[in-house]
C-alpha cells in the first residue's frame, strides 16, 4: 500500500529544491527530509502543506514528530508569487485546478524556462481555482506528469451515473458507501449528489457521514480556503456563506463527521446514510466494518469512484455479498489531448516531455510518438519525448543568459560604436550579486587593477601607411625610412618596414596584412602605441597595404575605454536608454499645486 | 526617472486617504477614503485635481484600496458611480467582502438619519464592488504589461494589506495602515526586502512609542472591572470590525477567567455577520487562532450578547461595545448622551478620533460638548484613552523602513507636528530623504535608473571560476548601507574566505546592442567572431635598458658581505642578463603571482603572450638590456609588468 520511490540513482545531497504539486504527491517527503541527507529547500502552497500535514498522519510509516519536522521545513507560497533563489532561479506556482492548492510550477533560470505540469484539471465546474495556463506562455520546455489515461470517464459524464445510483439506493431506504479520501473532487461530488437528491425530493430523509480521523479538520479547513477556489465559489464568502456545501449541511446538522464507525455513528443513524471516507482499497479502515454491517442487504450499495485504483480487485473479497456494487471511476485529470489544446493557445515550447505510458514508440533520435493525441508528432520546432522510470533525459537547453542590471553610473561611461545595425562597446565592472539581483557597477580602483591583469584587448581594422606617415609627421618625426619587401622576391610575407627616430631613440614598425610589429626602446613605447592606435582609427582611405580596396573598412575597438576612449571615439558619448518601453500612457501628468 | 507623489487626502492629516502616484508613466490612486470630521464636500478627496473634465478612467491606470476602513475606501462608490471611474480596482478578498457592509452602514446613517441627498445608493455600492478585482497576498498581478502589483500582510484589520508597485525597475510601497506587533487576533505586518525607491507610510503614531502590549491590556481590563464593580456603565465606542474583535476576545477571556456576571453587549446588528466573516477568513488572522479554529472558534463568544435599544433603560452595570468608534452618530452617540452626565460611568476611547468628531472633543477633555445645534451634553463621566488602535508606532515605522530597505520615505496619515519629528529621525537614522507633503503638494523623487541587460551565463561562469581560483581579496566596498544588527552579514564576515559566498565579481566583456533586441553582455572574443570584423594583431618588441655595471656592483657588494667566498664575483663569466632576469622574476612573482601564472625557463620569463628574455644575437647583445615582447591584447598586463621590471632593475642602483 505504501512504497517509497527509489532514490538510489540520485545523490540527494545535490538536490537543491523540491517542488510539491499537491498534497497527494508528498507522502515520501518525511522520508526525504528526516531519513536521508537531503538538505535542499521545499516549496508548496499553503493548502498543500495543511492537507499534507493531516494526510501524512494516516500512514503508519512515520510518527508525528517526523511529520511535524518535515512539514515545518516546507516554505509556503501562493499562486503567482515569485520566489527567487540563488540569484538566478525563479519559481512560480500556478493553479492546476485539480484540488485546493494544487499547483503547476514554472521554473526559470536566465532566459530559459520549464513548466512542470502535474495533476491538473481544466474542468471549470469544480471547486478549486481554475487551471492557469499562463505558465505555458513563456515555457521553452514542458514536462507533463499524471495525465489522464485514454478512455477514462470524465467527471462530467460519470457523475450523473453516480448520482442516479445514490438516489436509487436512498429511494429504497438503503445506505450508500463511497470509499474515498476526504479531499479533492469529493467536495464537488457531495454537492452534486445533494443537489440531485434535492431535485428528486429525497433530501428530507437522508443523512451524510464523513468517517476518517481527519474528516473534521479536512472539512473545516477546506471551507476557509475561498481564496484558493474557483471564482463562483469565491463569490459565496461575500454573502457571507461557507463556499463549500458541506459547511452549510454541517451547520444544519444534515452531515456529521466521525473519527471511526465506533461510538456515536451507530446511534446517530436514523435515515438512509451516505458514507464518505475510508480507503478505496477496501482493505482497512471503516469501510471494511461497514461492509460487514451492511454488505448483506441488497438495498444498500457501494460506489467506487477513485480512478487510480483497480476497483474490481478491491471488490474481489466481497464479491459474494448481496450489497449492490457499482464502479464509476471519475477522472478529472487533464488528458494529453487537452494538454495539446491548451498548448496551442500559447507559444509552442521547444520540448514536451510526457510519461512513457502516453507514447507508443520512441525513435532512435529520442523523439516520441504520442499514443492518443490527435495528429501530434515531433517537429523540428517542437519535440515530444517520453521519460521513463530511472532513465535520465538530457535537455538541450540553448545558450543561457541572465538578466543583469547595468547601473546608470557605469552606463554613462560607455561609448558604443555602431557597425551597421549593431553597436558594440567593451565594458568592465564589478557585478554585485545580492538579494537575487545582479547589478553591474563601476569597479573600485583595486578592482580595476585586477581586471587589467586579465583584460584581453581586441583590435580590428587595417594599417594604413599614409596615415602612419602623417601621424609620424605630426609627432615630429621628420624622415622615416620606408622599405617595402615583396612577397615573391623574398619568399616571405609581404611587409613594409618603417624605421624612424623618436625622442632620440631608434624605432621600427613592421606592417603585414594582419599583423603589425613594433620594435622600440621601452622608454618610447607609449608614444608609439598611441601613434599606432590613431593610425588604425583614422585610416579613412582604403588601405594601400593590401591593395584590396573593397575590403570592408573597420574601426578599431578598444577594450579599455577608460584610457583610450577620448582618442578613439570621435562623437559625444552615447547614453543607453532603458529597453522597457514605457512611453507614458497618458498625455498629461498631474499638474502640481492646484488645490 | 521621476516618481511623483501627491496626497489628495491624508497629507499631514488623518482621514480621506487618497494618494496619487506617477511611476514609470503610470498613474495610480492609492486608497479612496472619506473624512469623518466633515459633512460637506470636504468629506471626499478633491477628484477634480486629477482631471477637470472627469475622464478619470483615461487618467488612472488603477485604484488600489489598502483596507476596509471608511477613511480608506469611503469615497470609492462616489468615485466610480458618480464620478464615472471605470478602470480596475484592487483590494484583498476580506476587504472586498467587508467593505460594502461598512459603506452601506455609513450610507444609512448619512441618508436615512441625517437625510442627506445626492449621496451614493445601495445599488451604487453593489455596482462599485462588481468592478473590484480581489487579490491574494504575495500574488504578483500584472495590471498591464508593465505595471505589477503585489500585496503584503499589514495586520491592522482583517484583510489589511500593504502594496508593492513596480514599473520597470522603479518601485514603490504603500503601507495603508499597518501594525508591526501581533495582537490577539491578527499577526504583524511583514514585507519582503523589496528595496522600493519610495515607501509611503502612515504615521498616525509617529511620536508615540507605546508601552508593552501586556501592560496596556491589563490597564484596559482593570479600568473596566473597577468601573463595573462600582456599579457604573462602561461604553466602549468601536467600529463593528477590527478593534472590536480584538477587545471582545480580550474581555471574553477575562470574564471567563474572573467568572464575572456583568452583562456585555455589542451594539450592532453587524456583529453576527462580522464574526461570520472572521470565521471564513480565518487564514488572515494570527497563527494561534488559525491552529485552534477547528476545535474552538475564537469568534463564537459566550459572554457577549447583542444589544437591544430597550437595554438603555436598564440600571446597569453593564459593558457596551457601541458603534461607531468616533461618537459621530449611531448607538455610541446615543449612549454617550445618556451616560455622560453621571461620573460613575466610564468611556474608554480605544481608537484614534478624527478632529471635529464628538470623540475628539471628548478626548480633548471638553466638559460641555455641543453635539448639534440643538443639544449639548455635560461630560462628567470618566474618560480613558487607551491607545489600542492597531497602528505602527514610531519604532514600528522605523522597523518597516529597515525591513524593506526603502530609498525614500513619504509620510502620510498623521498629524503635521508629529510627522516633522519622525521625519528628522528617519533622515538622521537612515540617511535617506523623507517627505511629508500636504494635500495637493507634489513630491518628485528622482530614481537612479538601471538598464536591464542579458548577460551570457558562460561569461559569468568564467569570471566566477577565475575569481575563486585567484583567491583575490574581496573587492566589495564595506557595506555601509547595511544596518549593524544584520546578523547574516556578521556571520558571513566571520567565515573563512574560501567558503564565503561571493557577493561581487569583477567582470569584463562586450556589450552588444542590436536594435529591437535586448542588450547583451558577452565574451569580447565571441562578439568579434560573430561580427566578422577583421582582427588586427599588433606585437611589441621593446628593449628595456638597465645599468649592468651598477647591477653588478650591487651584487658583488652583497655577495662580499654575505659569503666572503674567494670565487664570488671572480673572473668567471658573469652573466648580468641572467641575474637581471632572476631579479625580475622574483619581483613579478610577488607583485602579480597571485593573479596570473608565471613561467620561467633558462633565459626567458613567459606570462600569456608576454616574453621577457635576454638578448641572444650578437647584434642585440651589443645594445644591452632585456627584450620584452607582447601581443597588444595583453597590453594592460604588459604595462603593469613593465612598471614592475623598471622598479626591480632600478632598485639595484
Amino acid at each position: 500500500m505504501f512504497k517509497l520511490p527509489d532514490f538510489s540513482g540520485i545523490d540527494l545531497k545535490s538536490v537543491d529544491v523540491v517542488l510539491i504539486s499537491n498534497f497527494n504527491h508528498m507522502l515520501s517527503l518525511p522520508y526525504l527530509t528526516e531519513f536521508t541527507d537531503f538538505q535542499g529547500r521545499i516549496f508548496a502552497t499553503e493548502p498543500t502543506i495543511e492537507f499534507g500535514r493531516s494526510g501524512s498522519g494516516l500512514y503508519p510509516a512515520y510518527n508525528m514528530a517526523d511529520i511535524k519536522a518535515c512539514i515545518d521545513k516546507i516554505q509556503p507560497v501562493r499562486f503567482r508569487e515569485h520566489v527567487s533563489l540563488y540569484g538566478s532561479l525563479k519559481l512560480t506556482a500556478h493553479s492546476a485546478g485539480y484540488c485546493l492548492g494544487s499547483s503547476n510550477w514554472h521554473i526559470q533560470t536566465g532566459t530559459e524556462s520549464i513548466a512542470f505540469v502535474s495533476s491538473s484539471s481544466i474542468q471549470t465546474n469544480l471547486h478549486p481555482d481554475l487551471f492557469d495556463g499562463s505558465l505555458l506562455e513563456k515555457a521553452s520546455t514542458v514536462i507533463a506528469a499524471d495525465l489522464c489515461p485514454k478512455g477514462a470517464t470524465s467527471y462530467n459524464s460519470g457523475v450523473n451515473d453516480v448520482c442516479a445510483k445514490v438516489a436509487m439506493t436512498v429511494a429504497r431506504k438503503g445506505h450508500v458507501l463511497v470509499p474515498c479520501a476526504i479531499s479533492g473532487f469529493l467536495f464537488d461530488l457531495m454537492e452534486d449528489i445533494h443537489l440531485h437528491l434535492n431535485h428528486m425530493g429525497l433530501t428530507h430523509q437522508v443523512q451524510y457521514a464523513f468517517i476518517s480521523p481527519v474528516a473534521e479538520t479536512a472539512l473545516q479547513y477546506s471551507n476557509i480556503l475561498a481564496e484558493w477556489m474557483a471564482p463562483r465559489k469565491q463569490e459565496m464568502v461575500y454573502l457571507p456563506e461557507a463556499p463549500l456545501l458541506h459547511g452549510i449541511l454541517q451547520e444544519k446538522g444534515l452531515s456529521k463527521t466521525y473519527k471511526s464507525v465506533h461510538g456515536a455513528f451507530s446511534s446517530d443513524l436514523k435515515h438512509p446514510c451516505i458514507v464518505f471516507g475510508g480507503h478505496p482499497s477496501l482493505r482497512s479502515g471503516p469501510m471494511v466494518n461497514l461492509l460487514q454491517m451492511w454488505g448483506g442487504q441488497a438495498q444498500n450499495s457501494i460506489v467506487l469512484v477513485e480512478p487510480r485504483m483497480d476497483s474490481a480487485a478491491s471488490l474481489e473479497p466481497f464479491k459474494d455479498l448481496e450489497i449492490s456494487k457499482r464502479i464509476c471511476p471519475l477522472d478529472i485529470r487533464m488528458s494529453i489531448d487537452q494538454l495539446v489544446d491548451v498548448m496551442r493557445k500559447h507559444k509552442h515550447p521547444k520540448h514536451v516531455l510526457v510519461p512513457s505510458s502516453n507514447t507508443i514508440l520512441t525513435r532512435s533520435d529520442g523523439t516520441a510518438e504520442l499514443a492518443d493525441a490527435k495528429n501530434t508528432t515531433s517537429t523540428p520546432a517542437c519535440q515530444w519525448s517520453a521519460y521513463k522510470y530511472a532513465e535520465p533525459l538530457q535537455l538541450g537547453i540553448g545558450s543561457l543568459y541572465e538578466t543583469v542590471l547595468l547601473s546608470e553610473e557605469l552606463a554613462k561611461g560607455i561609448f558604443p560604436q555602431s557597425f551597421g545595425t549593431t553597436s558594440i562597446a567593451a565594458i568592465s565592472g564589478s557585478l554585485s550579486i545580492y538579494n537575487n539581483r545582479m547589478q553591474l557597477e563601476p569597479a573600485s580602483v583595486g578592482g580595476r587593477q585586477i581586471l587589467a591583469l586579465h583584460s584581453q584587448r581586441q583590435l580590428c581594422g587595417t594599417m594604413n601607411l599614409n596615415t602612419l606617415l602623417t601621424g609620424l609627421a605630426m609627432i615630429g618625426v621628420s624622415d622615416p625610412v620606408v622599405t617595402a619587401l615583396d612577397e615573391i622576391k623574398d619568399m616571405q610575407e609581404a611587409e613594409i618596414r618603417v624605421e624612424f627616430m623618436l625622442e632620440g631613440k631608434d624605432a621600427s614598425i613592421i606592417m603585414r596584412e594582419n599583423e603589425t610589429i613594433v620594435k622600440c626602446e621601452e622608454a618610447i613605447h607609449i608614444s608609439s602605441t598611441v601613434l599606432l592606435l590613431k593610425t588604425l582609427a583614422e585610416s579613412d582611405i582604403p588601405p594601400a597595404l593590401d591593395g584590396d580596396s573593397h575590403r570592408a573598412y573597420a574601426r578599431p575597438l578598444e577594450l579599455d575605454i577608460v584610457k583610450f576612449s577620448a582618442l578613439v571615439h570621435k562623437g559625444p558619448p552615447i547614453t543607453l536608454h532603458p529597453t522597457y518601453p514605457h512611453t507614458p500612457s497618458h498625455p498629461t501628468r498631474f499638474s502640481p499645486n492646484i488645490v | 526617472m521621476t516618481i511623483q507623489v501627491v496626497p489628495l487626502g491624508a497629507g499631514q492629516d488623518v482621514g480621506r486617504s487618497c494618494i496619487l502616484i506617477t511611476i514609470g508613466g503610470k498613474n495610480i490612486m492609492l486608497d479612496c477614503g472619506m473624512h469623518m470630521g466633515f459633512n460637506d464636500e470636504r468629506r471626499f478627496p478633491d477628484f477634480s485635481y486629477i482631471s477637470k473634465t472627469g475622464d478619470f478612467t483615461e487618467m488612472l491606470d488603477c485604484v488600489i484600496i489598502s483596507h476596509f476602513h471608511l477613511d480608506h475606501c469611503g469615497a470609492l462608490p462616489f468615485f466610480t458611480e458618480m464620478c464615472g471611474y471605470d478602470g480596475p480596482i484592487y483590494m484583498t478578498h476580506p476587504t472586498k467582502a467587508i467593505c460594502p457592509l461598512l459603506l452601506e452602514d455609513y450610507r444609512k446613517i448619512s441618508v436615512d438619519r441625517k437625510g442627506e441627498r445626492n449621496f451614493f445608493t445601495s445599488a451604487n455600492i453593489k455596482d462599485c464592488m462588481k468592478k473590484v478585482i480581489a487579490v491574494n497576498l504575495h500574488q504578483s498581478i500584472m495590471v498591464d504589461d508593465d505595471l505589477e502589483i503585489c500585496a503584503y500582510y499589514a495586520g491592522h484589520v482583517l484583510g489589511a494589506a500593504m502594496f508593492y508597485i513596480r514599473v520597470g525597475e522603479e518601485s514603490l510601497v504603500y503601507t495603508g495602515d499597518y501594525n508591526m506587533t501581533p495582537d490577539r487576533h491578527l499577526g504583524s505586518a511583514w514585507i519582503d526586502k523589496v528595496r522600493p525607491d519610495v515607501l509611503i507610510t502612515e504615521s498616525t503614531y509617529a511620536t508615540t512609542i507605546r508601552d508593552s502590549k501586556r501592560s496596556r491590556e491589563r490597564d484596559f481590563l482593570k479600568k473596566v472591572h473597577d468601573c463595573v464593580a462600582d456599579g457604573g456603565n462602561v461604553i466602549i465606542p468601536v467600529f463593528a470590525l477590527g478593534r472590536a474583535q480584538e477587545l471582545c476576545i480580550l474581555i471574553e477571556t477575562y470574564w471567563e477567567r474572573m467568572d464575572l456576571k456583568v452583562p456585555i453587549y455589542f451594539s450592532t446588528g453587524l456583529t453576527e455577520k462580522a464574526n461570520h466573516f472572521y470565521r471564513l477568513f480565518i487564514n488572515w488572522t494570527n497563527e494561534k487562532i488559525k491552529s485552534t479554529f477547528v476545535h474552538r472558534n475564537m469568534f463564537d463568544f459566550k459572554h457577549i450578547k447583542p444589544w437591544e435599544r430597550s437595554f438603555i433603560e436598564l440600571p446597569g452595570p453593564m459593558v457596551v461595545f457601541a458603534t461607531p468608534g468616533m461618537l459621530h452618530s449611531g448607538t455610541s452617540l446615543e449612549l454617550f448622551k445618556k451616560w455622560a452626565p453621571n461620573p460613575k460611568n466610564m468611556i474608554i476611547m480605544p481608537g484614534y478620533c478624527v478632529a471635529g468628531t464628538v470623540g475628539s472633543k471628548v478626548l480633548a477633555g471638553e466638559k460641555k460638548i455641543q453635539i448639534d445645534s440643538f443639544t449639548s451634553v455635560d461630560v462628567n463621566l470618566q474618560v480613558k484613552n487607551l491607545s489600542f488602535s492597531a497602528h505602527a508606532d514610531a519604532k514600528g515605522i522605523m522597523q518597516l523602513i529597515r525591513q524593506c530597505e526603502a530609498k525614500n520615505v513619504v509620510l502620510v496619515h498623521g498629524e503635521k507636528s508629529s510627522m516633522g519629528f519622525l521625519k528628522s529621525r528617519i533622515m538622521t537614522e537612515f540617511g535617506i530623504p523623507c517627505f511629508d507633503p500636504a494635500n495637493g503638494e507634489t513630491v518628485s523623487i528622482e530614481t537612479t535608473h538601471v538598464i536591464p541587460i542579458e548577460m551570457s551565463a558562460s561569461l559569468l561562469k568564467r569570471h566566477l571560476i577565475r575569481q575563486s581560483e585567484a583567491q583575490e581579496p574581496d573587492m566589495s566596498p564595506p557595506s555601509s548601507s547595511e544596518s549593524s544588527d544584520d546578523s547574516t552579514e556578521a556571520f558571513k564576515k566571520s567565515l573563512p574566505a574560501e567558503v564565503r559566498p561571493k557577493d561581487t565579481v569583477l567582470i569584463q566583456g562586450m556589450l552588444v546592442i542590436d536594435e529591437g533586441k535586448p542588450i547583451r553582455f558577452e565574451e569580447a572574443e565571441e562578439v568579434l567572431q560573430k561580427s566578422g570584423l577583421a582582427k588586427h594583431k599588433v606585437r611589441f618588441e621593446v628593449r628595456k635598458a638597465y645599468n649592468a655595471t651598477a647591477l653588478r656592483a650591487a651584487v658583488e657588494e652583497a655577495d662580499y658581505y654575505q659569503s666572503m667566498g674567494p670565487e664570488s664575483g671572480g673572473s668567471s663569466e658573469w652573466d648580468s642578463d641572467a641575474f637581471a632576469l632572476d631579479l625580475v622574476y622574483v619581483a613579478l612573482q610577488s607583485a602579480i603571482g597571485n593573479h596570473v601564472a608565471l613561467a620561467r625557463d633558462g633565459s626567458a620569463i613567459a606570462v600569456r603572450s608576454i616574453r621577457i628574455r635576454a638578448p641572444t644575437m650578437a647584434e642585440e647583445k651589443e645594445k644591452g638590456g632585456l627584450l620584452i615582447g607582447w601581443d597588444y591584447q595583453d597590453e594592460d598586463l604588459a604595462t603593469r609588468i613593465l612598471s614592475v621590471v623598471t622598479l626591480a632593475l632600478a632598485s639595484t642602483r
